[in-house]
């Protein structure tokens, strides 16, 4: 699967512009990591992605055929997790992936629901009513349903949410694998998510593009702009404190910044740092 | 995608909603609140009771219930957010098409299993009468109505409008106004449930089923033209309704198909092919006379042919022998029924030009020919098609004539063309070859003779009468008993439906009351060559009328309801005798008065029952089923509160003073007059009562001619106003 956005813009009916001239390829097997504050255009993106809003400008390629003449067979392709969403609450679970099963066209809906239930550890859970249902549980059944006959694009916003560590951890594992052959777009705010499984981070912000690349390559754009030191009494403007610990010796602070003051020591940088780093320096 | 296994899970996703339940359970329950509570049909035959009624209020009621399920239906996923992966995953157009099917199945899973539910009571309550086509008839054509339509409209609404308040109260203001006083005129108006005034036990209903289905294939095709209009405004892509709009128009097909639908049905509602254009002042409207006085007519030969039951069509060769005495040509005018087409016009052989007037009134519009100057004319006049109905009666259905596989009545022009010109003489003659079903029987104003059967399933059928220039028919199942009226045989043709009905003491007191009304009151105008003929026919008539030797009782005389009434009698016998007496108080003579309006031939039949029922049942049995009943019921009329105090009536709700006025002027036409005519009887003695009676009903009355006013009867009887009261 390889989708092609090419200079795409988008412009809500208010005037507001959600992204602006964005260009990007993705192509499977990959799993794609979607960072960026909030407002920055992730959700109108992924939306596009589902054929969810039109364009203001631009085009998005599916395997090279513009995606808006070929929706249907596209939207068969697809599985799609939104960060907010509803499910039929008199159904049970098991009744709801049949449903979603049938609206994408499986034909062997049993195996199929089996298969996904299996996936994200429900089987026990399936004859019971999406209304008795955890808020946890309640995301199984959703991350569930985009995994519904194996889609080749699997665009996942905030997947990980309401979920505790240990099944945090299974569906990582879970996303990674189906990237194996399969392209995985995951948005997320969960870093770890990002970087224990993501081949590729792509940062946007203000509706554009600020970083696409391996988060390793991300790293290293920002070695040499964290620092950590202990705090001091006077705010340095340059710099941009990422964090504050308690120690035995006084609150010790790490932080990012375009020069490092001479009073701190120079630190290797992690995946937020260097998420942090590029915000910092996209808003300066 | 297979839409059947979509279908199928949204079906499934249904029936585990609650509400899904509760709009079954009320369609199911519906058609209960229609034996009482909600009457919308007028006629009180046992299938207008037992039937009409119960399936159209279940209609209603299914319509308001499938339209909020509908509602709910796309509400939810807008609501609970589940859209967001389903239109992720599907087109929102095919996901709300699927959506409206697997209400709409659900509707007609819960009206099949409705109609299952109320089979056996209707056949109870409808026994002899019980038919289980039209059973079926009245459970696809009014009880699916209404949850279909509904389901229809308030998917389109709600596609327009995007919230569930706004939607709802559309569709339940949509569903009121079909049933108000304005949609009521105009059967094709009705877009919820069919107009349906009432049906027929024993002739057949053919006018209403073919005006129902109609009416539904006209709104179908407007509704489901709406329903794909609003199809495009189904929000997807961020946008709103006129955005949703545009993007969608690129699927080019449904906007066609919406308007090709939405042209089928506005040409079906304006070439509605069953009511006539008469105009609506009709009652000040002053027809042209165009008799002819050059002409006269010499005998009139008619050959009709049933084209079609389903259809209700009939074609026609009427034969005219004309004398024109002018020696010139002539301008000749003729009514025929406002359905039919004059196909060709012959004089002598010769080809004749004619002009459709095109000015339809009461059902029939007149056609104008020349004729050429010969002496001997004769006129052949091809016409046919389907008999249509007045529209000042399209409110209560009440047609003309009608054409069905049940029953065929037809008259006049409905029958045949009907010269404007003279009868050459008393003994014109007019005849009538048709050929009906095998099951039918025919009954005519003149006399009828059976001939073979065709081997095709129907009989040969000859009439014909003279003097009246054209016949009167009747066609069912009839059967005949012979009655005996002061020497003259009167022939009483019923349903052989009835026949269970009337096999008991029925005949035998109908009998013994056409021999009192002739004994005290004189016979009717009858001879032993044109015998009288009380014709039993269909509910649409509405009670009775008379014409000629014809002397027709609505079936609605025969129902339960009007057997059990204790109004008219005691029993269904004498309820019974109670319509006979009607042939001479009500038929042959009316009562009326302009300053009472309680003084109505009800009471004087009353009376007249009850000096019956003292002749044949005794003094005590009369007076304590009839006379203390009267007394009984006046006294508690009066002393009511509403007759004590007026005052509340006025300001009661105007339905609720309409059923306590029903209540009292009922008591006070049936057993008030009744009981002032049986005071004036204390006064004056029975054996002058029944002179002035007699005297009155031969001469009729002299105030308000024809009618017998109540000053007349005080003053045959020489009372003063006030001397009997009613009270």
């Amino acid at each position: 699967m390889k989708i092609s956005i090419n200079s795409l813009s988008m412009t809500y009916p208010n005037g507001k512009q959600a992204l602006q001239d964005i260009s990007l390829e993705l192509e499977s097997p990959s799993l794609v990591g979607l960072r960026g504050p909030n407002g920055a255009g992730k959700p109108p993106l992924m939306k596009l992605l589902v054929a969810g809003l039109t364009e203001s400008a631009g085009t998005i390629l599916a395997d090279g055929a513009p995606l808006r003449e070929n929706e249907t067979a596209y939207k068969r392709r697809l599985g799609y997790l939104p960060q907010s969403f509803g499910l039929y609450d008199e159904l049970t679970g098991e009744r709801v992936l049949e449903y979603m099963a049938a609206l994408k066209g499986l034909h062997d809906q049993k195996k199929a629901v089996q298969a996904v239930l299996s996936d994200v550890n429900l089987e026990e859970k399936r004859r019971a009513r999406i209304r008795t249902l955890s808020g946890g549980q309640r995301q199984r059944v959703g991350i569930a349903q985009a995994l519904l006959g194996e889609p080749r694009f699997l665009i996942f916003d905030e997947p990980t949410v309401g979920l505790d560590p240990e099944e945090r951890i299974h569906f990582r594992n879970l996303f990674s694998r189906a990237a194996q052959d399969k392209l995985v777009l995951l948005s997320t705010h969960i870093i770890e998510d990002v970087q224990s499984v993501c081949n590729r981070l792509i940062v946007i912000h203000h509706g554009r593009i600020r970083f696409s690349g391996t988060p390793q390559e991300l790293i290293r754009m920002t070695r040499g702009h964290v620092c950590t030191f202990s705090e001091r009494p006077e705010e340095d403007a340059a710099l941009h404190i990422t964090a504050r610990v308690n120690t035995a010796d006084g609150v010790q602070c790490r932080a990012v910044a375009r020069t490092l003051p001479a009073y701190a020591q120079p630190a290797e940088p992690t995946l937020e740092d260097a998420y942090l780093y590029l915000i910092e320096e996209a808003e300066t | 995608m297979s839409l059947r296994a979509l279908f199928r899970v949204e079906l499934g996703r249904l029936l585990c909603g609650r509400l899904t339940w509760l709009a079954v359970a009320a369609t199911l329950l519906g058609p209960l609140a229609g034996y009482g509570l909600y009457r919308p049909a007028y006629g009180d035959s046992m299938a207008s009771l037992y039937l009409a009624n119960p399936m159209l209020t279940g209609g209603l009621i299914g319509a308001a219930a499938f339209a909020l399920l509908m509602l709910a239906s796309l509400e939810k996923p807008r609501r609970s957010r589940i859209a967001a992966i389903t239109d992720a995953a599907l087109s929102p157009l095919r996901l709300a098409a699927v959506r409206l099917f697997s209400v709409l199945a659900m509707a007609v899973l819960t009206v099949l299993a409705t109609g299952l539910l109320y089979l056996p009571y209707t056949w109870y309550k409808l026994d002899i009468v019980f038919s289980l086509g039209d059973y079926w008839l009245a459970t696809a054509l009014i009880l699916l109505s209404g949850p279909v339509m509904g389901t229809l409209l308030a998917a389109a609404v709600d596609q327009f409008a995007y919230r569930l308040d706004i939607s709802l109260a559309v569709v339940l203001a949509c569903i009121v106004f079909s049933q108000g006083a304005w949609c009521s005129r105009f059967f094709l108006a009705q877009w919820c449930v069919p107009l349906v005034t009432a049906l027929s036990d024993a002739f057949g209903s053919a006018v209403i089923w073919r005006t129902a289905l109609y009416s539904r294939i006209v709104w179908l095709c407007l509704l489901t033209s709406l329903y794909l209009l609003s199809l495009l405004g189904v929000r997807q892509y961020g946008r709103g309704l006129i955005g949703s709009f545009a993007r969608h128009l690129r699927f080019a097909a449904l906007p066609l198909l919406a308007a090709t639908l939405a042209a089928g049905g506005g040409i079906l509602w304006a070439r509605q092919p069953f009511i006539d254009h008469s105009p609506s002042d009709w009652m000040s409207y002053q027809p042209e006379d165009r008799s002819n006085t050059a002409l006269t007519l010499a005998g009139t030969e008619i050959e009709a042919r049933i084209e079609s039951y389903l259809l209700g069509t009939l074609s026609g060769t009427a034969s005219y022998r004309i004398t024109n005495t002018s020696g010139e040509s002539q301008e000749l005018y003729f009514e025929l029924d406002s359905g039919y087409r004059v196909r060709e016009v012959t004089a002598n052989g010769n080809p004749v030009e004619w002009e459709d007037m095109c000015n339809d009134y009461i059902a029939a519009r007149e056609v104008r020919c020349v004729l050429p100057a010969e002496e001997q004319i004769t006129l052949v006049v091809e016409y046919g098609g389907m008999p249509k109905m007045w529209n000042a009666q399209e409110e209560l259905m009440s047609s003309a004539g009608f054409i069905s596989g049940k029953g065929i009545e037809l008259f006049g022009s409905h029958l045949a063309p009907s010269l404007l010109l003279q009868l050459a003489g008393e003994e014109t003659p007019v005849t009538l070859d048709i050929a009906l079903r095998d099951s039918m029987t025919l009954v005519s104003s003149g006399t009828t003779r059976r001939g073979a059967p065709n081997g095709d399933g129907t009989t040969n059928w000859h009439a014909e009468d003279a003097g009246a220039g054209e016949l009167r028919i009747f066609a069912g199942d009839y059967m005949c008993r012979t009655l005996e009226g002061g020497g003259f045989p009167i022939e009483f043709w019923y349903s052989a439906k009835y026949e269970p009905r009337l096999a008991g003491e029925g005949i035998d007191i109908m009998q013994e009351a056409i021999d009192y009304c002739t004994e005290h009151y004189g016979p009717r105008t009858f001879t032993q060559d044109k015998p009288f003929k009380i014709v039993q026919s269909t509910v649409f008539q509405f009670g009775g009328s008379a014409s000629g030797n014809i002397s027709q009782m609505g079936e609605s005389y025969f129902s339960d309801q009007n057997l059990a009434s204790p109004d008219k009698g005691a029993d269904s016998a004498e309820v019974l005798a109670h319509e006979i007496i009607h042939q001479w108080w009500g038929l042959g003579v009316s009562l009326a008065d302009m300053e009472d309006a309680n003084w109505t031939d009800e009471g004087m039949t009353t009376y007249s029952t009850y000096r019956l029922m003292a002749e044949l049942k005794g003094e005590e049995y009369a007076r304590a089923n009839y006379v203390e009943k009267w007394e009984r019921t006046t006294s508690q009329n009066a002393q009511s509160f509403y007759m004590r105090h007026p005052e509340y009536l006025a300001v009661l709700p105007e339905a609720y003073a309409a059923e306590v006025k029903a209540a009292a002027d009922s008591v006070n036409w049936y057993d008030g007059t009744a009981l002032m005519i049986y005071r004036a009887e204390q006064k004056i003695g029975r054996e002058r009562l029944d002179a002035v009676l007699a005297r009155l009903y031969t001469q009729g009355g002299g105030e308000l001619p024809p009618y017998i006013t109540l000053g007349d009867f005080l003053n045959a009887c020489d009372l003063e106003e006030g001397e009997i009261g009613r009270a």
